[in-house]
């Protein structure tokens, strides 16, 4: 697979937060961006397509609609 | 792009010598014309006879109406979409769609990422049920090693989820090894299908066995 470099500046709060979601979810820095951009492009396309995301309450089951602007 | 990734030896049942087949990263036109033009006349042949939901389990045709070329039209582009084939002599012998997209369910590994088989299909003659002599074993095992292979890849450590056909169930459970969750009754499945994963370690044992 082709691949391309590139540079990524990221504010101290921002890779604090990529620290420990990378360690919270066993990926790499890099394999967790990478997830990234495979899940936004899927919630994207599907949104696209009419489609809406809904997170559930884990105990009453009640589903509200996430919001993407 | 289709690219070969690895040549694994499978058995011919019927001459019992051992075949090289190919398994590819990557779904092309020869892959879905195999579909069209070798796969889906023999399941449509064998459907044709068919009057009960029973005889298409036995049968082992309970993916008969999976249109691959419609499902991978519609997985074009999508970079948590992968798909496997594997060949023998140019021959489409099994197809794997993948996504990335997906959580695992298994409380220990609950909402961490998995590669998620969404459809996985071995070629109408290496079915048990469909037919009486099945050519080559293993076609399934590939394609789920393959799985396993991208979730290292992607950083998930061989994690994997499906859910299967009924068909199917007892092969997910009891040769992979895969962990059954039980019925979905998630909308999507509709109370019918079951769910099953694999973590890590369950990834490692079916690779070393």
């Amino acid at each position: 697979m082709d691949k391309r470099q590139m540079t990524l500046m990221l504010s101290e709060r921002e890779m604090t937060i990529l620290d420990e979601l990378a360690a919270e979810r066993g990926l790499s820095k890099t394999a967790l961006l990478r997830q990234a951009l495979r899940l936004y492009q899927s919630v994207t396309v599907r949104i696209s397509a009419g489609e809406k995301l809904f997170v559930e309450h884990p105990e009453t089951k009640e589903k509200a609609e996430l919001v993407v602007l | 792009m289709k690219e070969a990734i690895e040549t694994v030896d499978l058995l011919n049942r019927e001459t019992q010598q051992f075949e090289p087949a190919i398994l590819y990263r990557g779904i092309d036109k020869t892959n879905l014309d195999d579909f069209d033009r070798r796969w889906r006349p023999l399941i449509d042949v064998r459907i044709a006879q068919m009057t009960s939901p029973s005889e298409i389990a036995a049968a082992n045709i309970q993916d008969w109406h999976w249109d691959w070329r419609d499902k991978a039209k519609k997985r074009t582009g999508q970079l948590a979409s992968d798909s496997f084939a594997v060949e023998i002599d140019g021959i489409t012998q099994g197809l794997l769609f993948t996504t990335s997209a997906a959580f695992a369910r298994i409380d220990e590994q609950k909402g961490l990422d998995i590669v998620y088989l969404e459809y996985l299909a071995t070629a109408p003659w290496n079915r048990k049920g469909f037919t009486t002599r099945p050519i080559y074993k293993g076609v399934g095992r590939v394609l789920v090693a393959a799985a396993i292979s991208l979730s290292h890849d992607l950083g998930f450590q061989g994690r994997i989820g499906l859910h299967s056909i009924p068909q199917s169930e007892s092969w997910y459970r009891d040769t992979c090894g895969m962990n059954d969750l039980g019925v979905d009754m998630n909308a999507d499945h509709r109370g019918v299908l079951r769910y099953f994963e694999m973590t890590s370690d369950g990834a490692n044992a079916f690779i070393s066995s």
